[in-house]
């Protein structure tokens, strides 16, 4: 158990300190995401009342399409160089290894989301939340969803030869229920009006989040030897 | 002639059973003669089903016994069952347009069914893109899992969201003989996902039989 851990730190530090050192996915993905922000002004137009309606569905969007650059890097990486296979035979576990990378991509993810969040308070002129704790769970949980399907298929892609078609294509018809629970519950933070139906929603994402976490974990490990 | 008795009895069955439902049924008092659909919607859609949880199935013994054989069905079975999800989806749009006035509408089942489309179609897209047979196996088995387990959690969060399609019918607010007739057709139906996936078995087995003689 404890080598468990151990692996599981590990792998989570080496990719916090090569993402520190390089700055590869911050300095890119998180461009990206203000430039669509931009970008979404002039698709949609700028009257404000339209754009505030329509921020926690952009807010997602952004976030989502911004993740799928950084989970595809997170075993890109591996990739080159042959590392992944050493880390599969040295890794206590492929759990150890997967948890870790849900982990990194977690933060990552989350710096992606609240910068995003930033941008779009300022640039479309939204008020600060009226229910902040509600958005700070949504955030959490839908990140962690995002988090988990988002490794495990990163990890599956990485194996095919189009790998930058694939891992969209399969992942955002899984995220549907994800993406309809966190845009709601967004929604219902942001106005503070409909709180008693955010519940069923933040339920929604528990039980999301949960069937996944096992599911990804216990599967991970044919997976990562093939 | 003995390898076809099955293709026959099948098709054959189909053919009876969709007769069947198109002249020896009374028409809806509504609808009129475009619910007539219902006898290959309703049948297809069900069958769909059976068809994805025949992958679900298949993955899961996959990874527990390793045997191609599994990867194959699971393989099989998708395929027939994006086939019957097509089919569903486009009739549902030929009712939908005289019946509710709309191609496409976002109501649950609707959306839920379209979803499943694109999920499968995911899996067997992933599937063409890895060469080796074994790899392959070994990479879609969990995918076919992760899938099917997302389905209700699928059709929860899209009933939240928004619901329209009619309730169902249920025996006893159908006329005895479209009852008769959609429980014909359901087994006709069955029949045919029956042959299907087998045929696609055999084409399977003998492509992977050739991938290793070579």
């Amino acid at each position: 158990m404890t080598h468990f851990l151990r692996c599981f730190s590990a792998i989570f530090y080496k990719d916090l300190l090569s993402e520190l050192r390089q700055k590869e996915i911050l300095n890119t993905v998180l461009f990206f995401g203000l430039l669509i922000i931009f970008i979404y002004s002039f698709a949609l137009g700028t009257d404000p009342n339209l754009l505030k309606k329509m921020a926690p569905g952009l807010l997602w969007l952004v976030v989502l399409f911004s993740s799928i650059l950084a989970l595809d890097r997170s075993f890109q990486s591996e990739l080159e160089e042959g590392c992944l296979d050493h880390l599969v035979l040295y890794a206590a576990s492929p759990r150890a290894l997967f948890l870790g990378k849900v982990v990194t991509n977690f933060f990552t993810i989350l710096i992606i989301q609240i910068t995003s969040a930033f941008a779009m308070m300022i640039l479309f002129d939204l008020p600060f939340p009226d229910n902040f704790w509600l958005l700070a769970v949504t955030f959490l949980l839908g990140n962690l969803g995002l988090a988990t399907l988002g490794t495990f298929y990163a990890a599956l892609t990485i194996k095919t030869k189009a790998r930058q078609a694939m891992l969209p294509l399969l992942l955002f018809p899984m995220l549907i229920p994800l993406l309809l629970a966190s845009v709601y519950a967004t929604q219902m933070a942001l106005e503070g009006t409909l709180t008693e139906g955010s519940s069923a929603w933040l339920t929604l994402l528990g039980i999301y989040n949960l069937v996944f976490l096992t599911a990804c974990t216990l599967a991970i490990e044919p997976l990562l030897e093939a | 002639m003995k390898k076809y008795i099955a293709a026959i009895l099948a098709l054959g069955f189909f053919a009876f059973a969709q007769w069947w439902g198109l002249t020896q049924t009374p028409s809806d008092a509504m609808m009129g003669a475009v619910q007539k659909i219902m006898y290959a919607h309703v049948p297809a859609a069900w069958n769909s089903f059976i068809a994805f949880f025949v992958v679900f199935v298949s993955s899961l013994l996959f990874l527990i016994r390793k045997k191609i054989f599994w990867d194959r069905l699971a393989a099989s079975a998708a395929e027939v069952g994006v086939a019957l999800t097509g089919l569903t989806l486009c009739l549902g749009s030929i009712w939908g347009r005289p019946t509710w006035g709309v191609w496409w509408t976002w109501d649950a089942r609707l959306t839920t069914t379209a979803i499943l489309f694109f999920l499968y179609v995911g899996y067997l897209s992933f599937r063409k893109f890895i060469e080796d047979p074994e790899k392959r196996a070994k990479l879609a088995a969990p995918l076919g899992v992760l899938i099917f387990l997302n389905v209700p959690i699928v059709y929860m969060s899209v009933r939240w969201w928004r619901t329209l399609h009619q309730v169902q019918s249920s025996p006893s607010t159908m006329d005895p003989a479209m009852v008769l007739a959609l429980r014909l057709n359901a087994f006709a139906f069955l029949g045919l996902l029956i042959l299907f996936i087998y045929w696609r078995y055999k084409i399977a087995k003998r492509k992977g039989e050739l991938e290793e003689g070579l």
